[in-house]
């Protein structure tokens, strides 16, 4: 009897500690204070790790099928984008319609905005950097907007609002809530009011409602909110430009209309009967032209009124950054540029299963106090290699994957991180601005040569130990075969040359 | 900012005898700890200041020690040496580049579709203009206040301080790498599109022409020398005539950082510190870890300002990081008055702590291009000037009516022809015609063409420089008749400056000699006063007060007086020496 007691008693233990685990973890994911749309995203170990370039390539995939006529996009079953733009006098904002089906695996807010920003870059042309803010801004203004069919009613299409299902509008802050619940909207516009020139509507994503909610990180969304206010003033430019030009024309063309008028006047007074008809159909055309341009002069003032009032919005959205950076400014102390003597950089290191891992820290040279630490970059091994002012080394940042990573050495930023996997195994030797490395695909591993921006240039064709020794030599890089042979490559193409 | 650390106020807690003071130390020493904030603690920024938008062009610091910065938020930025701000003004146009300050402290921004200002010293704007064009660099203000800038197109135009075009001339297309510069003698050196480098009068008059041996980048002008550089990788030194001294040659592009009597400095590719001495020999090479953005001779040697960095460099080529920071792509300036300000594209404002760059056995000694007088143009030979001459000089009344009527045609006439360099002096003689040089048959004067004195100095306004006061000021003294006299006031009102208040001081001089019945004199010495208070955004002079007060007080129609302690009011408002 006791002994079943005793049981009981620890089974209940036991079943207890399981369940209240479980409430924790509701409990925990359910407290996370999301107010300021801070994404809830996936951080533990991924049985598929994708790279950079290949999530990227997923948007790119999407967009490839618009280019190709394609009014809805798909990748497998899990993403799907309509392009939801109806005829050009329709009302309301048209839109793309990003769609998360319920395979998609995306679980961390940086790669779902990569996705898009390839996704953009291919369609509307923008450089990824671009495409990325945009994306940043889309996501949030997605959640901002979650579920809120009565903004999405008084804005949108009619075109776009029947391809919704309401509760699925937007996106949630909770990663696990995104496949098969989430439509994204990204609002378009139409540069130059042409047809067929669509870009992204960077006023709407910036939406003061957007804005306020990048203005509660702790950084205000500085960064950010500059990149945007950087590229919309430019489209503003860009269409100032556009109605100067066509004003200019129009102008040009009023000019020769009137003289045009001024001589058939004339012509009509002196004319004989039989080519009056002529004359008098030739004036009537010049004044159905004149008042045309007339009337598209007025346009192009309605027009301009309207990037006056963008360019005010624009200044505003500026005075309220500096006002932002100011007040962080005097909060936090004036940034310390030290002399070079005071600190030093260094690695702390630790073990795992054989393999070394560590974290870089700021110290002092002469007491060896620890001044300032890495966050959330974790570097594989226990080498890094500086050069001018950056710091290059093979690592992986917030558990993503192992790639190259160039570091600021005062900030201890990540200032670029690599385009492709790197074997953990693998050396990283810099000369000049190459820099080598063995990278991973296919379940093979190559050498491959990348830039100082951290970009693929090129990759070896011959197969290469993922652990070997990279010796530079004049003009070719020595590296060891699967073989165990010794490897000559072109410095420059990676080509085998014994 | 002091160095000095900050010490307990210890004598305000120890005057009781009652307590031991070891122990009231020690208390105080729990309750005030003794910081002491070294300019290495608090680190290398003085202060930042976050604008609206990327620092357009290098910030100007002034001789009061104000920065002066553009942004593309489209203000004009005025902080004081502390970083506060003083004023900012709304531009109403996204700048091109940054602001160039006039030797009258008038600053100049250009727009990027080509719409020039000019703003008085507390940024309100006293004239704009059009160059026909996107500029292709920034405005340059001469020492005589001429302000010269071209655009892409090629069109040079040079407008006086007050807004008045004085020429207009095509050159060749502006070369990819370089921009115009003005020497401290008035030359204007003009890189082109055809390898060539152009040196102009302030008068628009090609003085020579070298041809490089690639794309000309932006010359060093110095007294007697040009030093230039090519993105094909050669330097040169060109002596005041465009002859050229001494090539070289490397395979990187080559740009001019800062030439020196006793060393050139350039910078090859990104970052190579290249010395060279003044015969054409290299003295030494340096790689620059902080990158070169621009450079300021600094005592003997070279401070090297960029954007992850700043460094000095000794005679020898002996480096010093000052700091290492990555600063960031943006512009710098440096003045004796030991500000070192950074303008960078993360909107800052940024000024670095003097106490960086204070070395034992140094003493504060940047070298700074002196504002000079420029050199006279050499006309003396002309047959047109030496007729202008003697008709200035002469008794033909009909005579100098045509020559003014020349002058006059020269401005109305659609975009002006190039005026004769000789023309602002002609104009003088004329004014002052009888007064400096009167010609006498008995008692009758025979050279008294008042009407032509008014007309001459009318059309001053127009041609004046920031020369021409001087000589009014001498004319006003002499003057008898009131109605030139008043002219000769407007004339000094419409010029504008009067930095040091010798202008203020004349009015007051012509004010009191003259009868109280007149009201022509007073009518135009405020409207002057309020055109000198507009330009420079302040009277600088008690003597403007003076004469606003002798009017007010005098026996003068009221809407004159109302006028006067209107200005006066204004002078109140406005913080400063009067």
């Amino acid at each position: 009897m006791k002994r079943l007691i005793t049981l009981l008693l620890i089974f209940s233990v036991i079943l207890s500690s399981l369940i209240y685990a479980q409430e924790v973890d509701r409990e925990e994911l359910q407290s996370v204070d999301l107010g300021s749309v801070e994404f809830l995203n996936y951080e533990g170990p991924h049985e598929v790790i994708n790279t950079r370039n290949q999530i990227i390539g997923i948007g790119t995939t999407l967009g490839l099928q618009k280019d190709e006529g394609f009014r809805v996009s798909a990748y497998l079953d899990k993403y799907r984008v309509i392009h939801a733009l109806g005829p050009e006098d329709e009302p309301g904002i048209p839109a793309d319609i990003f769609i998360l089906e319920a395979g998609a695996g995306v679980d961390h807010i940086r790669n779902l905005r990569r996705i898009i920003a390839g996704y953009l870059s291919e369609v509307y042309g923008y450089d990824f950097d671009t495409a990325f803010l945009i994306a940043e801004f889309v996501t949030v203004y997605n959640a901002v907007f979650r579920g809120d069919m009565e903004m999405i009613r008084s804005k949108y299409s009619a075109t776009v609002q029947k391809n919704l299902q309401p509760e699925k509008v937007g996106i949630s802050t909770k990663y696990f809530e995104w496949p098969g619940n989430t439509m994204m909207l990204i609002p378009l516009g139409r540069a130059g009011k042409a047809p067929g020139r669509e870009i992204v509507s960077t006023e709407e994503i910036s939406d003061k409602a957007v804005i306020e909610r990048f203005r509660e990180e702790e950084d205000r969304g500085v960064e950010e909110r500059k990149g945007m206010v950087e590229l919309r003033e430019q489209e503003v430019e860009s269409e100032q430009q556009r109605i100067a030009e066509e004003r200019r024309e129009l102008e040009e063309e009023e000019q020769t209309l009137r003289e045009k008028e001024e001589r058939l006047k004339e012509d009509l007074a002196t004319a004989e009967e039989s080519e009056k008809e002529e004359t008098v159909r030739e004036l009537e055309e010049t004044h159905e032209r004149l008042e045309e341009t007339e009337a598209r002069k007025q346009e192009l003032e309605i027009e301009e009124a309207e990037q006056e009032e963008r360019v005010e919005s624009i200044r505003e959205e500026r005075e309220r950054i500096a006002e932002d950076e100011k007040e962080q400014l005097t909060e936090d102390t004036p940034a310390a540029f030290q002399r070079p003597e005071d600190r030093t950089i260094f690695l702390i290191t630790s073990e795992k299963g054989g393999a070394f891992e560590g974290f870089f820290v700021q110290v002092d040279p002469i007491t060896g106090e620890v001044k300032k630490q890495a966050e959330g970059i974790t570097v594989i091994g226990r080498t890094y290699t500086e050069q001018g002012s950056r710091l290059y080394v093979l690592g992986k940042e917030n558990g993503g994957i192992i790639t190259l990573l160039q570091l600021n050495p005062e900030s201890l930023e990540v200032v670029q991180e690599g385009s492709e996997a790197v074997h953990p195994a693998s050396a990283m030797v810099l000369d000049g601005s190459n820099i080598y490395a063995v990278v991973s695909s296919s379940g093979s591993t190559y050498l491959a040569r990348f830039n100082k921006d951290l970009e693929l240039v090129d990759r070896s064709d011959a197969v290469v130990m993922p652990f070997s020794y990279i010796k530079k030599e004049g003009k070719t890089i020595l590296v060891q075969g699967m073989g165990g042979d010794i490897l000559v490559l072109d410095a420059e193409t990676l080509e085998q040359k014994n | 900012m002091s160095t000095k650390g900050i010490s307990t106020p210890l004598s305000r807690i120890l005057p009781s005898r009652k307590l031991p003071r070891v122990l009231l130390i020690l208390i105080g020493s729990l309750l005030f700890p003794l910081p002491s904030a070294t300019a290495e603690e608090l680190g290398g920024v003085l202060w930042q200041y976050p604008t609206g938008g990327r620092i357009v062009g290098p910030p100007v610091i002034t001789d009061e020690s104000t920065v002066i910065a553009v942004s593309e938020d489209r203000y004009l930025y005025s902080l004081s040496a502390e970083g506060t701000l003083l004023w900012r003004s709304d531009l109403g146009f996204r700048p091109a580049f940054g602001a160039a300050l006039g030797p009258d402290g008038s600053f100049y921004v250009v727009s990027r579709i080509g719409t020039l200002k000019a703003l008085n010293p507390r940024g309100e704007e006293l004239w704009r203009a059009d160059i026909l064009g996107p500029p292709a660099g920034p405005p340059h203000p001469t020492t005589d206040g001429t302000v010269v800038i071209r655009n892409l197109d090629g069109v040079v135009s040079a407008w006086s301080h007050n807004g008045f075009l004085r020429w207009r001339k095509n050159s060749e297309r502006p070369s990819a790498s370089g921009d115009l510069m003005v020497s401290e003698d008035g030359i204007i050196l003009l890189p082109g599109a055809s390898g060539h480098l152009s040196a102009w009068d302030l008068f628009g008059r090609e003085q020579w022409r070298f041809l490089t041996a690639g794309d000309p980048g932006t010359p060093f002008p110095a007294l007697e020398e040009t030093l230039g550089g090519t993105s094909y990788g050669t330097a040169f030194l060109l002596d005041r005539n465009g002859k050229m001294l001494w090539n070289l040659s490397w395979q990187e592009p080559v740009e001019v950082l800062y030439s020196a009597e006793g060393a050139k400095y350039l910078c090859t590719g990104a970052s190579t510190l290249r010395c060279v001495s003044p015969e054409g020999t290299e003295l030494w090479q340096s790689s620059s870890g902080a990158g070169v953005s621009a450079a300021a001779g600094y005592g003997n040697g070279l401070l090297v300002l960029g954007e992850r960095g700043v460094e000095l460099y000794s005679a020898q080529g002996e480096k010093t990081t000052i700091i290492s920071h990555d600063f960031g792509p943006g512009f710098w300036a440096a003045r004796p008055s030991a500000l070192v300000v950074h303008g960078g594209e993360n909107w800052h404002i940024t000024c670095l702590n003097p106490a960086l760059f204070l070395f034992p056995g140094d003493s504060w000694n940047w070298k700074v291009g002196k504002a000079g007088i420029p050199s006279s143009a050499d006309y003396s030979n002309s047959t047109d000037y030496r007729y202008l001459l003697s008709v200035a000089q002469g008794q033909d009344e009909n005579a100098q009516k045509k020559i003014l009527e020349e002058f006059r045609d020269l401005y109305q006439l659609g975009p002006p022809k190039t005026i004769p360099p000789y023309a602002e002096e002609i104009l003088r003689l004329i004014a002052s015609g009888a007064v400096t040089r009167p010609v006498y048959a008995g008692k009758h004067l025979l050279n008294d063409f008042p009407l032509r004195r008014i007309e001459a100095l009318e059309l001053l306004a127009c041609y004046g420089n920031l020369n021409t006061p001087t000589h009014l000021l001498s004319l006003l003294a002499l003057e008898w008749d009131s109605h030139v006299t008043a002219k000769i006031i407007e004339t000094l009102g419409r010029l504008g400056c009067d930095g040091d208040g010798r202008v203020a001081k004349g009015i007051l001089k012509a004010l009191r000699r003259t009868p109280r019945f007149d009201v022509v004199v007073p009518q135009a010495s405020m409207d002057a006063l309020e055109a000198i208070l507009r330009y420079n955004g302040r009277l600088t002079s008690e003597d403007a007060a003076e004469a606003c007060l002798y009017v007010y007080r005098g026996d003068y129609p009221r809407e004159l007086r109302l006028q006067a302690s209107g200005i006066l009011m204004k002078m109140e408002e406005l913080p400063g020496p009067f």
